[in-house]
């Protein structure tokens, strides 16, 4: 579903060439939960952008759902983006003047969907997130961790391929944390894919799959393995 | 279609949307009454004159010798100037189109409620409509045996009939014809009786701008004293009133007790009259148009702030899916709507700026064209206002969101 060939990533400023990503050979299938892990600077925010088609690369293929994304026109960056992919991110990114019923409309509208088919979708996204209630809220009137339940309800509104996931209990206290990840494997449980980027160990073993990523190169490790690799690190 | 997010992002940002819009409807207030106030001046001193006005002299003369026989003088005059091959014609008349200030009240009944109609009585001989070039559309033109001659004292009697401007008669007696009517040119006295109707010509400021430019009344009698003397009008083979005209003075100054007051090219007289008027319009344009800009450059600055404050927003809206295009639609839907609304509320200061400038001054500036054609204007420079700062947006990376947070 998600498979990347000799990728890299180089970033280029006047005066170093900072190597990213060198040589990603990647293959993620439907329905896996997999975490990304790695040291401060190691990469991984590079990979999910790279993933997320949020930034372009010269190197190497990466197929999403069959389709090459190498050189595609940044319209159809964003149409990739919208339809097949739900972003979570560190800082929760709602919009701060929408209510949350239109932030969750955000992406289901550039999708151009019907006003029914569209209200339908936000208010079941955002009763499984447990916020059904408070759909004519602002994000300002949201603890921390409801408003990443909220970004959550956005991710899935539109059925994406799947989810990716910046460091998305990074910002939030344990207990949050917890009931954000629950959520997580609970989506996931349904069939969803999700790739999360963490530095939290603990969550990072709850995934089936772990990815580590230093200085630019991965090393995939199942489920099983995982657990010894983290545990000895 | 995608309005409903614009409206609850104005709705969290209404001083930045009330500064918008005041600044649109000040604009709009501003400029379009400017422009309606210098398009209708333009507008009235821009009018054909109706007469061939490069080539006819006025002349002034005026006694200062008491023992002098005024009347003589003039027929004099009038013989001696017709003696230079290239004068055509001239008459003497008590005004000088353009600059026409004996105006009065007609009316067509002397009740004591009757209505006044403001017009411009030339006293003149019948060579005026020749001198003028005015052509009969209605009625007859007056003859040498019309015309009431004399010195004022000893001629007690006045014309009893009259020929009137075809706008004069339009708006005395509508579609009718004007022919045999009786109008007074003062209330309760002085009645006579229209026989012609001339074509139009403009008489001079004090009707002018009222729809009135052409409203004037052709008398034929001549009545002078010794501080009291007509004007000379001569028309001149066309293109030679330059060169003539030292040749036309030296010719009155062959009279005794006298000098000339004032010798004038009526080209110049209506370039006088134009001048002043268009460089005033002219002034309120320039004025305008400057505000204009200041309002561009205010929008493009209030929308590049906006811009700056939201990178993350619109990155996260480009991160969902948003495409350039969908950005540069956002902010400029968001500009119309504020641009409309500030639009409706200046053309209502506007109307009412006007409404008031018409009261004060008589005249009519609205004019739905030119309301609209600015409201457009506005718009368009509101447009390329936001065109740059939401382009920037549009090129905001959608990387931003996961970088920097
Ligand atoms: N836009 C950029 N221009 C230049 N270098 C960049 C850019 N973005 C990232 N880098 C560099 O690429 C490398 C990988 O960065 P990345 O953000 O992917 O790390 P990370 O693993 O997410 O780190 P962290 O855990 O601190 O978030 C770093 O050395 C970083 O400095
Ligand atoms: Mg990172």
């Amino acid at each position: 579903m998600l498979r990347m060939e000799n990728v890299s990533k180089i970033y280029r400023t006047e005066l170093v060439e900072t190597h990213a990503l060198r040589k990603v050979d990647l293959h993620i299938k439907s329905g896996e939960f997999v975490s990304v892990t790695g040291p401060s600077g190691s990469g991984k925010t590079t990979f999910l952008n790279l993933a997320g088609a949020l930034e372009t690369f010269e190197e190497g293929d990466y197929f999403l759902d069959g389709q090459n994304v190498k050189g595609l026109s940044d319209d159809k960056l964003s149409e990739i983006r919208n339809q097949k992919i739900g972003f979570i991110f560190q800082s929760f990114n709602l919009l701060p003047d929408l209510p949350l019923f239109d932030n969750v409309d955000v992406p289901l509208r550039y999708r151009g969907m019907s006003a029914k088919e569209r209200k339908e979708r936000i208010e079941h996204a955002l009763e499984t997130v447990g916020l059904a209630s408070r759909m004519q809220h602002l994000p300002t009137q949201l603890s921390g961790g409801q408003q990443q339940r909220v970004a959550i309800a956005r991710a899935i509104a539109g059925d994406p391929l799947f989810l990716l996931a910046d460091e998305p209990t990074g910002n939030l206290d344990s207990l949050m944390a917890q009931q954000v990840m629950e959520l997580l494997e609970d989506i996931n449980s349904k069939g969803t894919t999700i790739i999360m980027v963490t530095h939290d160990d603990q969550l990072a073993r709850r995934a089936h799959r772990n990815i580590q990523i230093f200085d630019g190169q991965v090393s995939d490790i199942e489920k099983s393995v995982a657990d010894d690799v983290i545990r000895s690190a | 279609m995608d309005i409903k997010p614009i409206f609850l992002g104005l709705k969290q940002n209404k001083f930045m949307a009330m500064l918008m819009i005041i600044q649109i409807a000040f604009t709009m207030g501003v400029l379009s009454s400017s422009v309606l106030v210098a398009t209708t001046t333009l507008q009235e001193w821009n009018v054909p004159s109706g007469i061939p006005h490069n080539d006819i002299v006025r002349i002034s003369p005026e006694f200062f010798d008491d023992n002098q026989d005024v009347g003589q003088a003039m027929f004099n005059d009038l013989k001696r100037v017709k003696d230079i091959p290239a004068v055509i014609n001239a008459a003497p008349s008590n005004a000088v189109p353009f600059t026409a200030e004996n105006m009065i009240d007609v009316y067509l009944a002397t009740e004591e409620d009757a209505q006044g109609f403001k017009t411009v009585v030339f006293e003149s001989d019948e060579q005026i409509i020749d001198v003028l070039q005015l052509s009969l559309i209605d009625g007859r033109l007056i003859t040498a045996s019309d015309v009431v001659k004399g010195e004022i004292d000893s001629t007690p009697q006045s014309a009893s009939e009259v020929m009137i401007s075809q706008d004069m008669a339009k708006v005395l007696f509508g579609d009718d014809s004007a022919i045999g009517k009786t109008i007074w040119l003062a209330k309760s006295a002085d009645p006579v009786k229209v026989i012609g109707v001339y074509s139009n010509f403009m008489t001079g400021e004090r009707l002018n701008g009222r729809g009135k430019s052409y409203h004037s009344i052709i008398r034929p009698q001549v009545k002078w004293s010794l501080n009291q003397q007509p004007h000379y009008l001569m028309r001149v083979e066309p293109g030679t009133a330059v060169a003539l005209l030292e040749d036309i003075i030296d010719v009155f100054y062959l009279e005794r007790g006298r000098y000339i007051n004032s010798s004038e090219l009526l080209k110049r007289t209506q370039k006088r009259m134009y001048d002043g008027r268009g460089s005033r319009a002219l002034t309120f344009l320039v004025l305008s148009l400057v505000l204009l800009i200041i309002t561009g450059l205010g929008i493009t600055g209030l929308t590049a702030f906006q811009v700056t404050q939201k990178r993350k927003q619109i990155g996260t809206r480009r991160a969902l899916g948003a495409k350039k295009s969908d950005i540069m639609r956002y902010f400029l839907t968001e500009n119309s709507v504020l641009t409309l609304i500030g639009l409706v509320i200046g053309v209502a200061v506007t109307l009412s700026i006007t409404f008031e400038l018409s009261e004060q001054a008589g005249q009519n500036f609205f004019n739905l064209g030119v309301l609209l054609m600015t409201a457009l204007l506005l718009w368009v420079v509101n447009i390329l206002a936001v065109w740059f700062p939401a382009k920037r947006a549009a090129n905001i990376a959608p990387a931003i969101v996961t970088r920097g947070a």
